[in-house]
């Protein structure tokens, strides 16, 4: 009887999807040139390509990051309509957008990180995401910039 | 010999010559047929923290522990894994129990000082390498460490007179090499020290210390990639959340800089500081492959000198 390899917990697991994965990097600086939208959904891609064993926390940070980022404007709002936050500082609370956005996209790299260089070990073999990116950052970007989409919306995709 | 004694005896011998990832494929391949081994766990945990895979690492320790709870060697497997990943506190209970169970165990000695190190007391560590050593006369990594650690401590003739006698039995030791190598580096031979640090990195390219080794030969010579090393080692020193945490910090404190220069009257600050930001993102995006082309450069041109 042929017995099952033993398989190490943070081995990529194999999917359909693996011709599709890239280096983390590139979903990292999209979300830096392109948006918080295009940079999350590549990043949530991404981890179904590259079979990443902690896929599951990865989905939970780009929902904490979505979602984040509309409480987190939502107070904002509510602050500022109450007089508990001058105009002045409202530069200021908006970082905290901008420090959730970058945070999670730093564990989501760090984790995807990982598993990349296990994928490239066993002999996976990225795309460039690189053309990709840049479509993303000028065309993507541009498209965005132009829609007349909600402000919360927004706030969420840029 | 039953098949997996023998695979686990190729595993050890793999390991001991460096060639870790053969030794994963030999454990690999003998818990796949018996996933019950607690000590091929144990083993494979140590073979993991050696290609820093520190969660898989972690998981193998605390799967033997679960095997076999009183089993020293799964306790020191899960000491080193909680050592690199700088849960130091649940090192020492490891540590701990693994010494209540074996009190005369060189490697739990030399565990116990590689945790002291970690931890900053250095007199501690020097204590427990010397005992290593006292245990396991003839292990060259117990003399290697208090090598190291007498270089730390200044005491730069006995750390060079220990590395040199491990070198003398075994030539290949890595981080006997870099003990020497920065002896080499503190007495102003950086062409002796860049040779050290290169056989080592030969030897084991991946190797923490070797790296530094080099990077501190490079920095003597050029202070633009000793600049970025330094740096490097800043951000990298600790757990990943900690770097994390650093390049957003300084990431933020710009972007307040943007905001509070034009409401403090200084909107002429601005652009250098943004330039003076860019400058920095472009340097630390350039810096790391330059060093290590030129790392790569040196490894390609060296050549041993007779008598090395």
């Amino acid at each position: 009887m042929a017995t099952l390899p033993y398989r190490l917990p943070d081995e990529p697991r194999p999917s359909g999807l693996s011709r599709y994965a890239v280096d983390p990097l590139w979903p990292l600086l999209t979300l830096m040139l392109a948006g918080g939208g295009f940079g999350l959904a590549w990043f949530a891609f991404n981890s179904a390509a590259l079979g990443s064993p902690t896929r599951g926390r990865e989905w939970a940070c780009v929902a904490l990051s979505v979602f984040g980022t509309v409480a987190l404007v939502f107070t904002i709002g509510v602050l500022l309509g109450s007089g508990w936050l001058r105009p002045e500082h409202q530069a200021y609370a908006f970082l905290s957008l901008l420090l959730l956005k970058v945070g999670v996209a730093y564990a989501l790299y760090l984790m995807q990180q990982r598993c990349f260089e296990i994928f490239e070990h066993y002999g996976g073999e990225p795309r460039n995401g690189m053309p990709l990116m840049i479509l993303l950052a000028v065309v993507g970007r541009g498209a965005l910039d132009m829609t007349g989409w909600p402000l919360m919306l927004r706030m969420v995709l840029q | 010999m039953s098949r997996h004694d023998h695979l686990y005896r190729m595993a050890e011998r793999y390991y001991a010559n460096g060639q870790v990832d053969d030794a994963i494929d030999m454990l690999l391949q003998s818990l796949g047929e018996d996933p019950d081994q607690s000590d091929a766990h144990a083993f494979l945990s140590l073979c993991l923290i050696k290609r820093n895979r520190l969660h898989a690492a972690e998981m193998e320790a605390a799967r033997a522990l679960e095997l076999e709870p009183e089993s020293p060697f799964a306790h020191l497997a899960a000491a080193i894994a909680a050592i690199a990943r700088r849960s130091l506190k649940q090192a020492q209970a490891h540590l701990d129990s693994a010494r209540e169970l074996q009190p005369d165990s060189a490697a739990i000695a030399d565990a116990y000082a590689r945790l002291y190190l970690a931890w900053g007391r250095d007199a501690q560590a020097l204590e427990e390498a010397r005992r290593a050593c006292e245990l396991d006369p003839d292990d060259p990594d117990y003399p290697a460490l208090l090598a190291s650690l007498e270089l730390r401590r200044g005491d730069r003739a006995r750390a060079e007179a220990l590395a040199r006698d491990v070198l003398r039995g075994h030539p290949e030791h890595v981080e006997a090499l870099c003990v020497l190598g920065h002896c080499e580096l503190a007495a102003g031979r950086t062409d002796s020290a860049r040779d050290h640090a290169a056989w080592a990195l030969q030897i084991d390219p991946m190797d923490g210390e070797a790296l530094t080794l080099m990077a501190a030969v490079k920095a003597r010579r050029s202070w633009a990639l000793g600049l970025w090393w330094r740096f490097q080692s800043f951000i990298s020193a600790g757990s990943r959340t900690r770097a994390v945490v650093l390049l957003i910090g300084m990431f933020l404190i710009y972007r307040i800089a943007l905001i509070a220069l034009p409401q403090n009257g200084l909107p002429q600050w601005t652009g250098p500081l943004s330039y003076a930001w860019l400058l920095f993102c472009a340097y630390t995006w350039i810096a790391p492959s330059l060093f290590w082309r030129s790392v790569k450069k040196e490894l390609e041109q060296v050549k041993l000198r007779p008598g090395f």
